[in-house]
């Protein structure tokens, strides 16, 4: 089941296929599923032929460092887990039995069952390559059947998992219940034949890409919409009456640099609480970065050219607006004396602002309402209890401790949904 | 601006040594000018331990700081008194924020000057009255943008007969809009008035126009001229070779190949860099353009692609004297008799995924 390239008429053929499929998927039960997706994430054990051949191709084919994709090759077992998946399916859905038949609920003689919405495509963002693996697996444990097109830059890791599940999947209880595939940016016909008969399509990457799936779908095609996001932390004064600058700012680090902040839960920008010694905390991020373990990936041209901006910008502030600019091998700290949230240039540049009180903070974030994903917190329990509370107002989807924004709990939502219920539609029985 | 009121009475295209030195001694000029009235200028200076005294040869110019086209865009950055700002510009701000460019009476009367120089050395600026086409924003209604300024300048080289806009403005929905049927009255009626036609502005829209009109064809003779500039912006995808838009129109308009030229300018950098008979751009002695390594901003060969350099001595209302640009491009070199050196230019650089994104569009409107 390797990738392919697809044309319109393939394409057609492709979803009347997984119709067949999906009703197929619908009798087998989600305890063989979980089961054989753990057996997959079996062989993609750390140093296992996968894994290696995988870190040799990633490597070749992505920016990010070699320990980067190292690190994040080593959550592959995790994303297939069956303890991991049951949890998963538990505290989305509150059991696995709804995924197999009708369960009864709380009220006397109303049953409920959670129906795969059918064949879903999943258009994978390329920023961070475990993405179109997560979706299809979530693709697997609501028993749809997948049709997943690749990112321009990522096509050899999926083929190598897609490798891994034909390997592992002797009974096809998987391998027929998916597809990769991938077609020109140019070749409308094929997108419109997607877009007008598939029954869901999850779309996760950029603004342009999102508006263009929006555009043209068929009336029974679910649009499932996981667009561009920023995240950002906060540190209040208080985080430091019990941590030093140097564990505060280590952790602010690790959001920062995993990915090397292509992740949209990736911190982009720090607000700093007004009493806190800004030139200390400063010298800590800077240390924080030196000593960060994991090599920083290989810029292109154009995130040089990013860069280059935001140098520029710093320079202006350090000369003009009392800014400062400290910038490393693989870091670049702005701290920037003007106030809003803003898009960082990426690549490990976390830009610094201030903020007196959460009113300030508020005015500071709130232009990007609609776009706003995580928000990293270091402070007293009771200063992040109240920005949790605001910040669920303000749109933020997520608030996590600061160093945890990359990483997430089993089970929580992410952008603001539940994953698993997003790919599916509940059936009533009335009795 | 002694020294550059001399340089612009040269030749555009003159490379002789003294007239090389001759830039080499406006630029120095012009940066004692900002040295003296732009603190973030005299900074940059100071912090690169050069001063404009040391500005005495050509690799002086090019190793003189530059200062990042994004600044203009985000910062008001003048050299003048308030008092003394005769024009305020602005870029047409594709993808991203818009530039805000002051200029002087100085300036603006060099920059028109230059123009007219670079225009007339290149046969393009006559006696003869013109009517005007121009695919751009009525004035009247866009006073403040450059691509109107640009029109206003490039409609100066003949006598103006009749000038067209073709993007008029709806009070009632309060935005431009294309205005088809006007325009192509207007096409109508300047061949039948027998006058040299020009055309002026993005190319797409009148491509688009006359292939959704296979039929129309127009004859306006050798003595009219298409002049493009802009490039084809969001018909990116449409974008056709220049050697082919070229033959296209003079079949459909029957202005003649080497009369249409495409044109580079940034309303940061005011020198037009415009295509000879052969289509390619010159980059005329009242420039420099280096290409750098966007990693190291080391001068890459000519030849090789990187980011666009400008450097420029007419104007003294604002520190673009030397620009590093967000656009890729190469130097290169012409076989036709006007000498000195070419300019590609490669397209936008920077991140994609940051333009034309719901989050970018938020930070232009801050």
């Amino acid at each position: 089941m390797t990738e392919s390239r697809i044309e319109k008429a393939a394409a057609l053929q492709l979803i009347q296929e997984g119709r067949k499929r999906s009703l197929e998927f619908q009798s087998i039960k989600i305890e063989k599923i979980i089961e054989v997706l753990h057996g997959v994430g079996n062989v993609w054990a750390e140093g296992s032929p996968y894994f290696v051949k995988a870190l040799e191709v990633l490597s070749r084919e992505l920016n990010f460092s070699k320990e980067s994709i190292y690190q994040t090759l080593l959550l592959v077992p995790s994303l297939c887990d069956s303890a991991a998946s049951v949890a998963r399916i538990k505290a989305e859905l509150g059991g696995l039995e709804a995924l197999n038949d009708f369960v009864p609920t709380k009220t006397d003689g109303l049953f409920v069952k959670a129906q795969s919405r059918g064949v879903i495509l999943h258009v994978a963002a390329g920023n961070v390559f475990l993405g179109c693996i997560d979706s299809l697996v979530n693709g697997f444990l609501t028993k749809s059947y997948s049709i997943v097109k690749l990112s321009e830059r990522n096509h050899e890791f999926p083929a190598l998992f897609a490798d891994s599940i034909s390997a592992v999947d002797t009974e096809g209880i998987l391998k027929d219940k998916y597809k990769l595939v991938f077609w020109d940016r140019a070749d409308k016909e094929t997108e419109f034949a997607f877009k007008q008969n598939v029954d869901a399509i999850i779309a996760w990457g950029g603004e342009s890409m999102v508006n263009s799936y929006r555009k043209d779908r068929g009336l029974q095609t679910q649009m499932i919409e996981h667009g561009p996001k920023i995240s950002f932390q906060v540190v209040f004064a208080d985080a430091f009456k019990e941590r030093k600058f140097a564990e505060v700012a280590r952790q602010a680090v690790i959001d920062v640099a995993t990915f090397d902040q292509s992740a949209c839960s990736s911190a982009q920008v720090l607000f700093l609480q007004d009493e806190v010694d800004q030139a200390a905390f400063g010298e800590a991020l800077v240390t924080a970065f030196k000593k960060f373990p994991i090599a920083a990936g290989k810029m292109t041209e154009d995130d040089a050219v990013e860069r280059l901006k935001e140098l520029a910008r710093g320079e202006y502030n350090e000369f003009i607006l009392g800014g400062k600019l400290v910038s490393g091998s693989n870091f670049m700290l702005h701290f920037d004396p003007s106030p809003g949230l803003r898009l960082s240039p990426l690549n490990r540049s976390l830009i610094i602002k201030k903020f007196s009180n959460l009113k300030d903070l508020e005015s500071q974030i709130s232009p990007f309402k609609s776009y706003l994903q995580c928000c990293g917190v270091a402070g007293s329990i009771e200063a992040q209890k109240q920005l949790a509370s605001l910040a669920s107002q303000w749109g933020v989807t997520r608030v996590c401790g600061v160093g945890q924004m990359t990483s997430g709990k089993l089970g929580a939502p992410h952008d603001g949904e539940y994953l698993l219920r997003e790919l599916l539609k509940w059936t009533t029985y009335e009795r | 601006m002694q020294v550059t009121q001399e340089l612009l009475s040269l030749d555009p295209f003159d490379f002789s040594e003294k007239a090389k030195q001759l830039f080499v001694k406006s630029f120095s000029e012009v940066a004692d000018h900002h040295y003296r009235n732009n603190q973030y200028f005299r900074k940059l200076w100071q912090k690169h331990d050069i001063t404009p005294g040391s500005i005495n040869d050509e690799i002086s110019v090019e190793t003189a700081p530059s200062i990042m086209v994004n600044l203009f865009k985000e910062f008001d950055m003048s050299s003048v008194p308030e008092n003394d700002v005769a024009l305020v510009l602005t870029s047409s701000g594709t993808g991203g924020r818009k530039s805000k460019i002051f200029l002087n009476e100085g300036s603006l009367a060099r920059v028109k000057r230059l123009a007219f120089n670079i225009h007339k050395a290149l046969g393009m600026a006559e006696q003869e009255e013109a009517n005007y086409l121009c695919f751009s924003y009525d004035p009247k209604h866009a006073t403040d943008l450059g691509t109107s300024f640009t029109d206003d300048l490039l409609t100066s080289f003949t006598p103006r007969g009749e000038v067209f806009y073709t993007f008029m403005w709806d009070d009632k929905a309060q935005k431009f809009y294309f205005n088809e049927p006007g325009t192509l009255a207007a096409l109508e009626r300047f061949e039948e008035s027998g006058k040299p036609v020009r055309i002026l502005g993005l190319p797409a829209y009148l491509y688009r126009l006359l292939k959704s009109y296979p039929d129309l064809k127009f004859n306006f003779g050798n003595r009219s001229w298409l002049q493009t500039g802009g490039g084809w912006k969001s018909f990116a995808d449409e974008e056709i070779p220049k050697e082919t838009f070229r033959l296209f129109i003079e079949q459909r308009l029957g202005i003649p190949a080497q009369n249409v030229r495409d044109m580079f300018g940034m309303v940061e950098h005011g020198i037009p860099y415009v295509d000879c008979e052969l289509g390619q751009l010159h980059i005329p002695n009242y420039a420099r353009v280096f290409i750098r390594d966007p990693f190291t901003l080391k001068r890459v060969p000519d030849g090789t692609t990187g980011l666009i350099h400008f450097c420029c001595t007419y104007v003294d209302s604002y520190p673009s004297i030397s620009l590093l640009t967000t656009d890729w491009g190469s130097v290169g070199q012409c076989s036709c008799k006007l000498g000195g050196f070419t300019l590609n230019v490669h397209g936008r650089a920077g991140n994609v995924k940051h333009k034309g994104c719901a989050l970018t569009s938020i930070e232009m409107n801050l």
